[in-house]
């Protein structure tokens, strides 16, 4: 092989390495109370792992070359004792101990009285969120979480069809959706931002095609947020979303999904009353603009294999982008 | 010399003559094989029949294929009104041109072909019903018997089985004396519609006057005029499958096919009869209505109780056409067209007894069935 073609081997393989470093899905950079947790148990398990593993290296290879005396001392019992059964005993209990500390501490912290509960159902592929208030009062989403910073947030995390499992890296470590149980994740923010998450547990053939986005945000922005959300759709439609609204209601959109302010009431595919303004679609399959619900809804099979949806090849290249400017248009 | 003495006198040897004397027959009847088939000596002609050794050959390959092909098949309930109605009328516009009226002095013409299509009023001396099924779906060869039109559309076929299972039944007066007087719309031949393409619908469908000859042909009385024209659009080029329909469509111009969506989609819809089981309309509702989210199915009523023209209207269908056309799609068939994509992911969705029920409720509803117009949630 040539230094040149092994340059660029290395070069590439590096730049694949560097895509890891991007934030915006790194347990590497903690946005979360939860999440800070386990970063700080990784760092401390690897470094006083990596001291003790200096430190055996360092004395197998004194018992290998050293001297005559520092040999012996090796084989000194009291230090056999010292470093070969104490150390190790007292070492991992502290760790179990913390290890405890950590898993328990998730459980540990009660949600505010006035917190907003948040039911997420993994479905292939995609999530079913619903969000309820204190006083029970709730509304559908799907494929994006939004949670205010620095509170606590209950998730409850349940399954439609098989074991998914739900993981917002910079959050909170995963935890599995199990058919026929509810699991209680809690979650807590830590700064404002947009984190990306996706399914932890293999569910099927576009299991790699299951993510969300978490959009964490100040307290006044998350209330504005759920008062906007939890209304009807946007009804500001200029001529060609107006005639795109019609092809939705005709064209039998409304028997899967729910658009809120129309008789679209469908239980089956996400609720999309306000799908224009998520950051993605597809479950952060695509980019969310009119191009991408055009190519969706005519060759979603392609996109997505064997998802719930039926190839919708019935429209017209301009009732496809009435009906996608329709979509987009509900922020 | 001596040698050869010697070698001749050996046992063995004279097998050894065997072989060279079997060569030598061999090489003369393929000589005298090609002789005769370059030749033109053969008498090819419909005039001159088989010799007798050429028709036991024939008809021993025939059966013994046929009986072979068939052992496997299973029968469906063939003494249903509706399958034999069906088939019967099939009969009279497809296969009546060759085979005749049964009974009767058949056409010259066709009488003489070689072989002469046979007088099915004896069909069943020779074959039993799945044998039946097997030669009308995929045809014989060399007969002038062609195989089934429609791809896949085994459940047609079954129709005709039930008409030749009535006809050995009831005899050949429950075929003439089936065939019913029509008198033409005026209107469409003012149109300029042809007798033909217009005596190819109301056979099976009727018309103003009378209902569809059997309960597997849908009604198309009061359906939507584009549907109507989609469907025989769609049958004359391929993307949906009927051995039925496909021969017609394909006789009929885009100005018939307009022409005639446009008379029936006037009439106005019939009401007929139809009584299913309370329990199974009750639950068929339920699904039509509401769907079932956990199955991922949506309620049929978001598209086929709407105001878009392009779906067609089922309530005031026979149960027995909803269901039958369910199990085309559930076969994984009629899903060429971009609708029909739509509706073979849902009715693959639905179980036996889903099908069943809904069915059942669409056929029990008045036609004209619709959802209230949307009323805006404030």
């Amino acid at each position: 092989m040539s230094k040149g073609r092994i340059r660029t081997t290395a070069g590439a393989g590096i730049l694949v390495l560097l895509a890891g470093c991007n934030p915006e899905q790194s347990a590497f950079a903690p946005a979360g109370v939860e999440a800070e947790r386990i970063n700080v148990l990784f760092w401390v398990m690897t470094i006083a792992g990596g001291f003790i593993l200096v430190g055996v290296l360092v004395l197998s290879a004194v018992a290998i070359y050293g001297g005559e005396t520092l040999r012996s001392q090796l084989s000194n019992e009291r230090f056999i004792t010292g470093a070969g059964i104490v150390f190790p005993a007292v070492v991992l209990s502290m760790l179990l101990v913390y290890g405890f500390v950590v898993l328990g501490a998730g459980a540990g912290t009660p949600p505010s009285p006035d917190g907003i509960r948040i039911a997420i159902k993994g479905e292939q592929w995609w999530w079913r969120l619903t969000y309820v208030d204190a006083d029970g009062n709730s509304f559908e989403s799907a494929n994006e979480l939004h949670v205010p910073v620095g509170q606590p947030i209950y998730l409850e995390l349940t399954t439609a069809d098989v074991l998914h499992s739900f993981w917002a890296p910079r959050l909170a470590g995963k935890l599995d959706m199990i058919p026929g149980r509810t699991n209680i994740l809690t979650l807590t923010a830590t700064e404002e931002g947009v984190s990306r998450g996706q399914c932890a547990e293999y569910c099927g053939g576009a299991h790699a095609l299951m993510s969300f986005h978490v959009v964490a945000q100040t307290q006044e922005d998350f209330q504005a947020w759920v008062a906007k959300e939890s209304g009807p759709a946007v009804k500001n439609e200029n001529g060609r979303a107006a005639r795109g609204r019609q092809l939705f209601l005709n064209a039998g959109c409304g028997g899967c999904h729910t658009i809120r302010g129309t008789r679209a009431a469908g239980a089956i595919g996400p609720d999309l009353t306000h799908v224009g303004g998520r950051h993605s679609l597809a479950a952060a399959t695509l980019s969310n603009n009119a191009q991408a619900f055009a190519a969706w809804i005519s060759n979603n099979q392609h996109i997505k294999p064997e998802n719930k949806m039926p190839p919708y090849n019935i429209f017209t290249r301009p009732e496809l982008e009435d009906l996608a400017l329709y979509l987009e248009s509900l922020k | 010399m001596v040698e050869d003495k010697t070698v001749w006198a050996r046992p063995w040897t004279r097998l050894r003559r065997l072989g060279p004397a079997m060569l030598v027959i061999v090489e003369v009847m393929i000589v005298g094989a090609a002789v005769f088939i370059v030749s033109g000596v053969y008498n090819v002609a419909a005039s001159r029949d088989h010799l007798s050794i050429t028709n036991w050959l024939l008809t021993v390959v025939r059966d013994r294929s046929i009986a072979n092909a068939a052992s496997g098949i299973s029968v469906p309930d063939l003494t249903d009104e509706g399958l034999a109605d069906l088939g019967a009328e099939h009969y009279r516009g497809a296969c009546a041109t060759c085979h005749g009226v049964p009974g009767q002095a058949a056409n010259p013409v066709y009488q003489s072909m070689l072989p002469a299509p046979p007088d099915l009023i004896f069909a069943y001396e020779d074959y039993n019903s799945r044998e039946l099924f097997w030669i009308i779906y995929h045809g014989l060869k060399f007969t002038g018997m062609p195989a089934w039109a429609g791809e896949g559309r085994s459940d047609e076929v079954w129709s005709l089985v039930a008409f030749l299972d009535r006809l050995r039944r009831e005899g050949a007066d429950s075929y003439t004396d089936s065939e019913r007087p029509r008198v033409l719309p005026l209107e469409l031949e003012a149109a300029g519609v042809s007798i033909q393409p217009l005596e190819s619908c109301v056979r099976c469908h009727g018309d103003a006057r009378s209902l569809p000859v059997s309960d597997r042909v849908p009604r198309l009385h009061g359906q939507s005029e584009p549907y109507l024209i989609r469907a025989i659009e769609n049958y004359w080029d391929g993307t949906r499958q009927s051995g039925i329909m496909e021969p017609i469509a394909h006789r009929m111009s885009i100005e018939e096919n307009s022409a005639l969506a446009r008379y029936y989609a006037k009439l106005s819809p019939i009401r007929a009869g139809s009584s299913g089981d309370p329990a199974a309309v009750l639950r068929g509702q339920r699904l039509a209505r509401d769907g079932l989210a956990e199955g991922g199915i949506p309620p049929c009523s978001s598209c086929h109780e709407g105001d878009n023209p392009q779906f067609p209207r089922l309530a005031g269908q026979s149960a027995a056409y909803l269901r039958g056309q369910l199990e085309v799609w559930r076969k994984g068939l009629r899903d060429r067209s971009g609708y029909g994509a739509i509706m073979s992911v849902v009715a693959k969705r639905l179980n036996d007894a889903q099908v069943q029920d809904v069915s059942a409720f669409y056929a029990s509803q008045p036609p004209g069935l619709r959802l209230k117009p949307e009323v805006p949630v404030p």
